[in-house]
């Protein structure tokens, strides 16, 4: 699965390249803006020692999008619907796996059903979601 | 059960959703059309300094939120970029909120129409 050639288009697509562009400039931005709160904190507002904090937070959830954005697999989000569908091929490592015949229990609960039949709304429709470019 | 616990329903991640997008949109009006008119014309920055940090805290929540749900609705990064900016301009964030209300249902509508009840339940 982890070829080199795989791994070379998850961190060098083209895509990938604008997301460590964009991250690269997000991350010393707010490093940046919770270094100037902090400087405001320590000559008197108080009130800055919270947004001192709160830029690091903005900077860390950038780091998580980044992160999914590029694990994103589309190949793996449509082989979860056809799994959930129990009508497409199974993923080529399933023998280890061992998926059940069905992913569909009857006794599932309705939240699941409901997640299910989303998830068989969007594979009917060939769309799939996908944060990559297929 | 074997599929993932955390795939097992977007019910609550809309309602969590949902819920920080109005808690978020009413904390930015305040901020936007009470407090900061109040610092300039009124001069006193109270309510300023009491809506601005708690605004940005549960900002931060809001992002959380959104995140959580385009990755269980398997929305694209255009998607979760529209929520997150939403929470940023006032009033956005109720239209935003309702425009991701509604697409999730007419999902789950339209799957109701065309099922086939039998077969998958």
């Amino acid at each position: 699965m982890t070829t080199g050639t795989a791994r070379r288009s998850l961190w060098l697509s083209r895509r990938a390249l604008l997301a460590h562009l964009v991250i690269s400039a997000w991350v010393p931005g707010c490093l940046v803006a919770a270094w100037w709160q902090a400087t405001i904190a320590l000559s008197g507002n108080a009130l800055s020692y919270l947004y001192a904090v709160e830029w690091p937070a903005f900077a860390i959830f950038g780091v998580v999008v980044w992160w999914n954005f590029l694990h994103d697999d589309p190949a793996e989000r449509v082989n979860f619907r056809l799994r959930a569908l129990d009508r497409g091929p199974r993923p080529p490592d399933s023998s280890r796996t061992a998926p059940p015949a069905s992913y569909r229990s009857r006794d599932e609960d309705p939240a699941l059903g409901a997640y299910n039949d989303y998830l068989e709304q969007l594979s009917r429709r060939q769309r799939p979601k996908t944060w990559r470019r297929q | 059960m074997s599929v993932p616990k955390r795939f097992r329903s977007m019910d609550g991640a809309l309602k969590r959703y949902r819920f920080m997008a109005y808690t978020v949109g009413t904390g930015l009006l305040i901020l936007v059309f009470v407090g900061i008119p109040i610092q300039i014309w009124g001069h006193s920055k109270t309510v300023v300094a009491i809506v601005g940090p708690i605004h940005g805290y549960l900002y931060l929540i809001y992002l959380v939120a959104a995140l959580d749900l385009a990755r269980r609705a398997r929305f694209g990064i255009g998607r979760l970029l529209v929520m997150i900016s939403a929470g940023l301009v006032p009033f956005v964030a109720f239209i935003i909120e309702r425009k991701i209300e509604k697409s999730m249902h007419a999902e789950l509508g339209a799957v109701d129409e065309s099922a086939e009840p039998a077969e998958h339940r």
